[in-house]
């Protein structure tokens, strides 16, 4: 990772245009746990995120010739990693289980935050939300968009938007509440 | 907790959640390496199956549009072409070698005995002491079927005495089959050469399947080698200028 990180990732841009297979790698290599974290705040739990991530990756790879260098590669990355989850999110199905489950047990979990825990705790908070409310918190407080880009995006009205994201804080509040409460780390872990 | 606004509990979420990193299983990058490189292998021979196969569909369909249904085996035309074909390059048989000069014979006769109106005995009169072309047409005469002789004999039975009856047969018969067979002569002294290149073995067999005027393709033999001279693919043509 450190080594990786000598290249910055607008060096891979035109490896990858060129569709270089080792730029690719490098790239990948260089953004994937970054990329799994936006995930995970879209998806239930880490399998889901992975398969999202992976849709979204191949995306990259295929549509990288389309960026045109309007803000920075890793942005434009992360814009399709959320397009990723709101197209997911809008077909309504569960995607298909394209990483093996076993691969996927056997993998160690690291967290690269400093306080680890209570962001894991933040994590599950997210992930336990409904769908719907899932995406519009994540959208409006943590992508930074507006309720009419959430309306666009979903498919639903600004009203709904806005009600849907009142009614995600109240929830959020209320788990904060209890967690705060318990004060007990086993509940984070138990995923 | 302290009731918190709404401002601060998006900013703890975003503060903490927006650089969250994971690390993915290594099963992430061998699914999406595999389907990567499958999409690029796969693309273009998609493109060419299906390029080929409008092609063939194109073709199929252009044919079965021509009113003229499509024969493999060859016509009474190209029977009578075939054998002239063979005729130029072989050399004189004796055996026609005999009849020819009773032909020479009888043809002196007709002459003097008829109106002079027949241009094409005259024609025969003169050629026949040459000799080297005129082979060719007397096996013409005789290949054709027997039904024709008789046909024509007739006729020629009833300007004639009796007298030379075999031998003018076969010279009043002839003229007449010449002058059938001449304007295909006319017609088509190019494309009925011999089959000496790929190309004219191409033209060989497209001018078998293929009847109309302008072939689908056909080919030249020039100075630098065999060249198509036309083409003939439905709404794109192509002419050569001759």
């Amino acid at each position: 990772m450190n080594l990786s990180r000598k290249l910055s990732v607008d060096d891979l841009l035109e490896g990858c245009k060129r569709a270089d297979r080792r730029s690719q790698e490098l790239l990948y290599k260089m953004l994937a746990s970054r990329m799994l974290g936006v995930c995970m705040r879209y998806a239930k739990d880490q399998y889901e995120a992975e398969d999202m991530l992976q849709v979204g990756f191949v995306k990259v790879f295929q549509k990288v010739n389309e960026f045109r260098g309007d803000g920075s590669f890793e942005g434009w990355i992360r814009r399709i990693m959320v397009n990723t989850a709101i197209e997911i999110y809008r077909k309504g199905q569960r995607m298909l289980n394209v990483v093996d489950i076993n691969d996927v047990f056997d993998a160690p979990q690291v967290t690269f935050d400093m306080n680890g825990l209570e962001v894991k705790d933040l994590m599950n908070l997210i992930q336990e939300l409904s769908a719907g409310y899932k995406m519009v918190f994540n959208l409006y407080a943590i992508e930074g968009y507006s309720h009419k880009e959430i309306a666009e995006q979903l498919g639903i009205t600004e009203g709904a938007s806005k009600s849907q994201l009142s009614r995600a804080r109240a929830i959020l509040r209320d788990k904060l509440k209890k967690n705060e409460s318990e004060t007990v780390i086993g509940t984070a872990v138990s995923g | 907790m302290r009731p918190i606004s709404d401002k601060d509990l998006d900013k703890i979420f975003h503060d903490k959640l927006y650089s969250f990193e994971a690390e993915p299983s290594e099963a992430v990058w061998n699914g999406i390496s595999s389907k990567i490189s499958k999409k690029k292998s796969k693309l273009p021979l998609f493109w060419l199956a299906a390029a080929s196969m409008a092609t063939i569909v194109g073709t199929m369909i252009w044919f079965s549009l021509q009113d003229e249904p499509m024969k493999l085996t060859g016509k009474a035309g190209n029977d009578v072409s075939q054998p002239k074909q063979e005729l130029i390059e072989t050399p004189a048989q004796e055996a026609t070698n005999i009849s020819e000069r009773q032909l020479a014979e009888v043809n002196n006769q007709v002459v003097a005995s008829k109106e002079p109106k027949e241009n094409s005995t005259l024609e025969i009169t003169k050629k026949t002491p040459v000799k080297p072309t005129s082979p060719a047409k007397i096996t013409v005469a005789n290949a054709s079927p027997p039904e024709l002789k008789i046909a024509k004999e007739k006729p020629a039975l009833e300007e004639k005495n009796t007298l030379e009856q075999t031998q003018t047969l076969a010279i009043v018969t002839e003229p007449e089959i010449e002058s059938q067979t001449e304007p295909e002569l006319v017609e088509a002294p190019k494309k009925q050469r011999t089959i000496r290149s790929v190309g004219s073995l191409v033209n060989f067999v497209v001018g078998k399947v293929d009847k109309r005027k302008n072939k689908i393709i056909e080919f030249e033999d020039g100075d630098e080698g065999t060249t198509v001279s036309s083409l003939n693919l439905g709404l794109l043509k192509f002419q050569a200028k001759q």
